[in-house]
């Protein structure tokens, strides 16, 4: 017996440090190479660029692994509706006089068309996520991204020349969204790098975010690089100048404040700046080797190896042309297009009646006076509607949009039959915008003279119609007597269309719920309603997501919008 | 009740085959019971003949033997059978049984031990598999499919090899799953992958289901545990192996097809309705594409085993092959299964020695399930195969405009069949050696080790032809072919280090306690790689790699006095490397006690009760198999190449903060149980009864993030409540039990109801999370919602014409009001969902002589299911935009939507009903060549009838939502059951 207690103990002594080896194991790591832990990430300066990549990436790309790959950024959201631009393209083109969708009813696309959206619409909750999702990367790289850390773990000396710069980019970035922010929702949750994860964010007003975006902004002017010395596909002082510039100009929209001074300032400064002059034609601006385009200030980068999505420009392409478009020139994703987005009549009568149809023997519209007027309109109706009947999500109602292709400005594919992807970078800040931007200014106050003005509008013009320094085209050159802001809008609309400004503007110029209508504004898609009507006023914001209100204690929605 | 038993015994005689042999030797007996009270109605047979009688209402019995020496069988329900010689048959007037309490002495496999049933306090249940009246068994879930009273199994779609789903009371958990765990052979397993097992080779099922019975299984356990033991080998057998050979072919053919518009019909309709331009042309061909992909499919499959006892090491080796076609054409599915089971004792039977190796193959020829669909709304109009220049389409129509393939077209079903290759091939391992040493010098105490390894790999190929008419819808879209190929490793080890200790104090005290360490280590392994069909990658190959650890101490005590007092504790503590480490440890207690009322003496002599028992428990269990392995760790993905960005001239290699939660623990189910087990008169009629009260806590849901707060907007994370309740009922009975007859009924009930109590960080009256995914992008039918059922439909409510017409698109508001908006605002919670909250099975069987005849039924009601199918078309469908016609059904036509209508409540329908799962009928040839070789042969047919009244193809669905799932079919079965 007494051996066997002897015996016992052995064994359980002998089975102890089973026990507490087994007891470690349960301190896993990823076991994964593309799974890292932070200080893992941390302990190179390439770890700190692809953090900062991110920053930038996450408003264009939609996931790590490109494409629909399927690891999202955004899990609620369908991969490729998630894409920021994507998700902005709906809310600030499908909404207005620009596009309607024929595809997307289940994502929400028919409540842009009816401007009847609501707080659980789906795509009016897009943005909102990929904001935020954007807005805490960037808050994580300031957290991470510090001199101390940089020291702790020995990358300081690598980057102690760049890491400043790295910050105010970000630091960008988020003001940048922070804007958006105040232009499609107002009021709403505030959360910065010193707030820890998990953190449940308190409201703030539209005044006090618009405060932000300015003071950082400002603050941002004299920290980013200098003018035309940053690596391609980072910002430098230009791009801030231009953000300043747009957010001063719908500064009384947004918070009732006269603030056009500065924005003319700010838009004068960009146009002045030698480092990003007009491009020699406007259709290079949206071509596969855009990179080379002098007037893009603040390019997303697209790629059809390397940098792919569904949103981006993908989505420009694919969406407002379909495969069969390939027959009459090269869209450079061969056959691959949706073809669901179409041009509503209000955008296509922005242009002279001679310069709207599609000519097969002239697919570039080359000998149009506007070169800006990019429709194709074979075996499509210019109305979005049929006589008599429902709205018909058919993809021939309605001229298609063709400015957006992914071949190289020489007019060649990329690869025979096209890529999967596109390699367009999407232009988010560009210089003829800031031309229009100080004309309308001017026009609203600030300092410059008429003369100025007109200046700035027919240098873009002289441009569109490849005129005066840009060739010997038919001038489309204005006087004195047509510069009002009613034509600086219609301007906007044809040298802006699709670049996602198009609902800021409206708003700006009051003209979004009210005395302007467009096809199927307000309608409820009934039979023969296709004539526009204007709607209640509050849909000059989007309401905060339903979901928000499931988690966060501390939200009000915006003003007459009923949360369900 | 004297009454009813003579009453019972007239009728035996009467049944009761005269045999007219000739008087050789007259024997008389009276068969008795311990009591000496008469039974009535024992079989009395002379051993090895058909010569036989029963008792009658006195116990009495007359025989006539050829020989002396003949040997004398008696047996009743109830009792031990009883074997004596023709001279001591007759010496005898009083021929005593021992009652045998059967199953009382039964012993279960519960967790980390064995339990007599009778000892048992905990709700579970074992089932052997019938092995007479079954139909095709081709997965472990279809042999208890409507057998266990709050176990629902919805069996896997028709495609041969698929799992079904297993839900024991309903699940306890929302977003993790509700999978009950199971364990082979003491190692528990993922339940996505018990296909590779062998029915044949199951001895028998144990199905745990309150607290008391699974907390030994503590994290694992809130959703049940099926435990299942492979067959063994024989430990008393004589040296000779025993071989059993059974096989059986099957028909199977397409039980009903969806009713969709003939080509004639189709041009008529498309005339009428589709406003297509007038210069779009509909094709000339007549085509039915349901009747191009079905087909009648055979199946065949082969089981041997060799059962023996070699130099007192008892054996059983095994080897089985299936070979199964669906009816889908090209869809096939065969496994391969060797089981080699070995079991030898050493040093006096001190050290028991259990080793289970078993291995398989599985070879799944799949298909793609939207050819189903497509094959519904294909035109009709079109013909199956059509040439085109370069090449395109492969020989098959292809959708084309302007010359070139249309890239948001469906794609031709026949063409998807024929030319898309699929194998998933899967080979699994998995074995253990169990070591029991009953101590040498205190042999009351048993050391346990067990030691076990699964291993799986996983090949999932898939192969489309460049210009394949898919390949210009999917992939590049522009005709490359692919070749997808996707290999998974899975190696999960396991060690059980227990020991028991078993002691009987006195007379009435008996004790037993168990204690020991559990480890367990899960990892995985994914590669992935998509390229051309000519080798060149079309996108970066991708990868995934994780581990996971599990540690318990587990503990047991049970005592019992007199066999009439039970008591059970148990306590389980468990760490997961899922939770950070102040999360990592949960203690799962349980306690439950029995009262085996008939021992007390009150009872004692109530003769027609032959058991009850009270059963009475409490227990807590968890739930930790959430998605990911690392979700309490903040991590940074990189990009692969396809996502990188450009700074400068160089692509960078982009990180990403992913989204976790530092806090996530374990989900906690607390569960009360009280049971009830009976027997009447002999135990020929028995059952049980429970019923509980479950609440789950710390419910690990998906719930969004506030916006700003995480590097994800919606996360996993423990929020929620949930309350659960349930009766089961269950009975078997033998009403008829003769020399040749027997007939066999049993059935079981299950009523239960789960209602969410909290679910999100605020709750208000209007707040839910959307589930119930109908496919495509966010069409969600169903929410989770406080005081709700989880999985309740969401939708619009139709209005109506005053024919009882729907309008189409017109739905009726809460106000009442009518509105054409389909969005959420107007959505109503309609208190219907797809979870059953009533269902139950039924079988029986016949055994007259050396025939057998048996049927299985099960069905449900409550539950609603949502018909997609017909939802998801309108007349819409005929033609599209992008210059294509497509089908649609006659239901379609009739409601005459214009547009699809996805959330009227027009398409939720009564999902109850009840199947005819099968019916068989067998003969026996009992003596072959020798006494010990025997052969069955039988004939069943499956899935026969189903009565319900769901417009669809068949409601058991187990999301509710029928889409095109691949139909479950009729199948016709022929067995051989060979045994020598």
């Amino acid at each position: 017996m007494k051996t066997n207690i002897i015996k016992y103990i052995s064994i359980a002594v002998l089975t102890l440090p089973l026990f507490t080896s087994c007891l470690s194991d349960l301190d896993t790591l990823p076991l994964d190479s593309n799974q890292l832990v932070g200080e893992e990430v941390y302990q190179t300066s390439d770890g700190y660029r692809g953090v900062l990549a991110k920053c930038y990436a996450s408003l264009i790309l939609t996931g790590q692994e490109g494409g629909d790959g399927g690891d999202g950024d955004v899990p609620s959201i369908d991969e490729g509706y998630s894409g920021y631009t994507r998700a902005l393209f709906y809310l600030q083109e499908a909404s207005t006089d620009e596009i309607a969708f024929h595809a997307g009813s289940s994502h929400g696309s028919l409540t842009m068309l009816y401007m009847n959206w609501n707080p659980s619409t789906k795509l009016v909750s897009y943005p909102y996520y990929r904001l935020y999702m954007a807005i805490g990367y960037c808050n994580e790289f300031l957290r991470e991204c510090t001199e101390s850390k940089l020291k702790d773990r020995g990358v300081y000396e690598k980057l102690k020349n760049e890491y400043e710069y790295y910050r105010a980019e970000v630091r960008f970035i988020r003001a940048y969204c922070y804007n958006a922010i105040c232009d499609l929702y107002g009021s709403a949750p505030f959360v910065d790098e010193t707030m820890a994860i998990g953190t449940i964010p308190s409201q703030k007003t539209r005044k006090e975010i618009y405060d932000y975006v300015v003071s950082e902004g400002e603050a941002l002017t004299t920290l980013l690089k200098e003018p035309g010395t940053n690596e391609y596909g980072r910002v430098d002082q230009v791009a801030d100048w231009f953000l300043l510039a747009r957010v001063y100009l719908n500064a009384k929209t947004w918070v009732n404040e006269d603030q056009y001074e500065k924005a003319y300032l700010y838009a004068k400064k960009v146009i002045e700046d030698e480092n990003y002059h007009l491009a020699p034609d406007y259709r290079q601006i949206f071509l596969a080797d855009n990179n080379t385009c002098s007037e893009i200030i603040w390019p997303l980068v697209q790629d059809a190896d390397n940098a792919q999505s569904s949103a981006g420009t993908n989505f420009c392409i694919k969406a407002l042309m379909n495969g069969s478009m390939n027959n009459y020139f090269f869209t450079g994703v061969g056959t691959k297009g949706w073809g669901n987005g179409r041009v509503k009549t209000q955008l296509v009568d922005l242009f002279d009646l001679s310069d709207q149809t599609f000519d097969v023997n002239d697919t570039w519209g080359d000998n149009k006076k506007d070169k800006r007027a990019q429709f194709f309109t074979i075996g499509h109706t210019k109305e979005t509607w049929v006589t008599g009947k429902a709205f018909q999500k058919d993809f021939a109602n309605g001229y298609a949009c063709i400015k957006w292709r992914n071949v190289t400005k020489d007019r060649k594919e990329l690869v025979e039959g096209g890529t999967v992807y596109s390699s367009v970078d999407f232009p988010m800040f560009r210089t003829a915008d800031a031309y229009l931007m100080a004309a309308e200014a001017i026009l609203r106050g600030a300092s410059g003279t008429r003369q100025n003005a007109l200046d700035y509008v027919n240098e873009v013009r002289d441009r569109a119609y490849m005129s005066g320094s840009y060739g010997n085209g038919i001038s489309g050159r204005i006087t004195d007597s047509q510069l009002t802001l009613d034509f600086i809008l219609a301007e906007r609309g044809r040298e802006l269309y699709t670049e996602l400004i198009r609902r800021t503007d409206l708003i700006r110029f009051d003209k979004y719920t009210k005395g302007y209508n467009w096809d199927w504004k307000g309608s409820d898609g009934a039979a023969g309603n296709y004539v526009g009507k204007d709607v209640d006023d509050k849909y000059k914001l989007f309401p905060i997501p339903q979901d928000e209100f499931t988690v966060n204690p501390y939200l009000t929605q915006n003003s007459n919008y009923v949360n369900n | 009740m004297k009454k009813i038993r003579f009453m019972l015994s007239v009728f035996f005689l009467l049944c009761l085959s005269v045999n007219s042999i000739a008087q050789r030797k007259t024997l008389q007996g009276t068969v008795v019971d311990k009591d000496n009270q008469a039974i009535i109605g024992a079989s009395v047979i002379e051993k090895g003949t058909q010569n036989g009688t029963i008792t009658d209402a006195d116990g009495n019995c007359v025989i006539s033997v050829s020989k002396p020496n003949a040997i004398i069988q008696i047996s009743s329900i109830g009792f031990e059978n009883k074997e004596l010689t023709a001279s001591d048959f007759s010496g005898r007037k009083r021929i005593q049984l021992i009652e045998s309490s059967v199953s009382l002495n039964e012993v279960i496999t519960i967790g980390y031990g064995q339990v007599r049933k009778g000892d048992a306090t905990g709700s579970l249940n074992t089932i052997k598999p019938d092995a007479l009246n079954k139909g095709r068994q081709l997965t472990v879930q279809d042999a208890l499919v409507g057998k266990v009273a709050g176990v629902n199994i919805v069996p896997g779609s028709g495609a041969p090899g698929t799992g079904g789903t297993i839900r024991i009371r309903m699940g306890a958990s929302l977003s993790a799953t509700n999978d009950p765990l199971i364990v082979i052979d003491g190692i528990p397993v993922s339940n996505t992958s018990v296909s590779s097992i062998n029915p044949n080779d199951i001895a028998t099922f144990t199905v745990l289901k309150d607290a008391s019975a699974t907390a030994i299984y503590g994290s694992r356990a809130s959703n049940g545990v099926i435990i299942i033991t492979t067959k063994k080998g024989n430990e008393n057998g004589d040296g000779k192996p025993q071989i059993n050979y059974s096989s059986n072919f099957t028909l199977s053919d397409v039980s009903g097809k969806l009713d969709a518009l003939s080509a004639d019909e189709y041009r008529i309709a498309f005339a009428e309705n589709s406003g297509a331009p007038a210069d779009f042309e509909l094709g000339t061909a007549s085509t039915n594409w349901q009747n191009e992909i079905y087909r009648s499919a055979y199946g065949t499959d082969h089981n041997l085993s060799v059962t023996g006892n070699a130099k007192h090491i008892p054996y059983r080796v095994s080897v089985g092959y299936t070979n199964q076609n669906g009816i889908i054409k090209q869809n096939n599915y065969e496994r391969f299964n060797a089981g080699l089971g070995l079991s030898p004792k050493f040093f006096e039977k001190h050290l028991s020695v259990d080793i289970n190796l078993k291995g398989s193959i599985e070879n799944d020829k799949s298909i793609s399930e939207d050819i189903i669909g497509t094959a519904v709304s294909f035109d009709p109009t079109r013909p199956v195969h059509e040439s085109y220049t370069n090449n395109v389409g492969l020989g098959y129509f292809t959708w084309m405009s302007g010359g070139a393939p249309i890239a948001i077209a469906s794609s031709n079903p026949v063409a998807d069949l024929y030319l898309t290759d699929k194998l998933d091939k899967t080979m699994r391992s998995i074995g253990n050696i169990a070591l029991d040493y009953k101590v040498h010098g205190l042999e009351d105490l048993h050391l346990n080790l067990n030691v076990g390894y699964d291993i799986l790999r996983n090949n999932n190929d898939e192969f489309s032809p460049q210009y394949a008419p898919l390949m210009y819808i999917s992939n590049q879209k522009d005709g490359t072919g692919k070749d997808y190929s996707y290999v998974q490793d899975k190696k999960n080890y396991l060690l059980d280090l227990y020991a028991n200790y078993s002691k009987k104090f006195g007379e009435n005290h008996s004790l037993s306690a168990m204690g020991g360490y559990g480890w367990q280590r899960f990892w995985y392994k994914n590669n992935s790689t998509t390229n051309d069909t000519f080798g060149n990658e079309l996108s970066s190959p991708l990868h995934e790699e994780a581990e996971l650890y599990l540690l318990s101490f587990f503990g047991r005590l049970n005592y019992s006095y007199a066999q009439k007092y039970l008591l059970t504790a148990s306590l389980r503590a468990d760490a997961s490397s899922r939770f950070s480490s102040e999360n990592r440890w949960g203690y799962f207690p349980s306690v439950a006690a029995a009262w085996r009322i008939k021992e007390e003496n009150f009872l004692k002599d109530v003769d027609f009760l032959s058991d009850l028992k009270l059963r009475l428990s409490y227990g807590q269990t968890g739930q930790q198999d959430i998605g990911s392995y690392y979700q309490h760790l903040s991590t940074y993905t990189a990009s692969y190449n396809e996502s990188r960005y450009l700074f400068g001239d160089k692509w960078t290699t982009i990180y990403r903060p992913d989204g976790y939660d530092p806090n996530i623990k374990w989900e906690t189910t607390e569960t009360y149980n009280f049971g009830l087990d009976y027997g009447f008169l002999n135990n020929r009629i028995s059952g049980g009864i429970d019923i509980y009260k479950r609440y789950t806590s710390d419910l690990l849901n998906e719930i969004y993030v506030p916006a700003g707060s995480n590097f994800t907007n919606v996360i996993e994370t423990n929020i929620g409540n949930m309350e659960s309740k349930g009766i089961e009922f269950a009975i078997s009975g033998i009403p008829v039990k003769t020399k040749d007859w027997e007939w066999t009924i049993g059935g079981n009930f299950t009523w239960n109801d789960s209602k969410i109590t909290k679910l999100n960080t605020i709750d208000t009256d209007d707040n839910y999370i959307k589930t119930g995914d109908a496919g495509g992008t966010g069409k969600y039918l169903q929410v989770h919602m406080v005081g709700e059922t989880p999985n309740t439909f969401f939708l619009l409510k139709q209005a109506y014409d005053e024919n009882g017409k729907p309008l189409d698109g017109q739905y009726v508001k809460e106000d009442g009001t009518i509105t054409t908006s389909e969005e959420d605002v107007n959505k109503y919670v309609t208190g219907k969902t797809s979870k059953a909250p009533y269902y139950y099975g039924l079988s029986t069987r016949l055994i007259y002589k050396d025939w057998d005849f048996g049927i299985n039924g099960h069905g449900s009601f409550g539950n609603y299911v949502y018909n997609y199918v017909a939802a998801s078309e309108s007349l819409d469908d005929l033609y599209t935009a992008n210059g294509t016609s497509g089908n649609i059904l006659k239901s379609t036509l009739e409601t005459g939507f214009t547009q699809q209508r996805l959330y009227t409540d027009y398409f939720l329908e009564n999902g109850a009903f009840f199947r005819l799962d099968n019916i068989t009928l067998g003969y026996t040839f009992k003596k072959l060549w020798n006494s010990s070789s025997s052969l069955r042969l039988s004939f069943s047919a499956q899935n026969i009838v189903t009565i319900t009244g769901y417009s669809g193809l068949d409601p058991e669905i187990y999301s509710g939502i029928d889409k095109n799932v691949y139909q479950r079919p009729r199948v016709y079965m022929l067995g051989v059951n060979l045994n020598f």
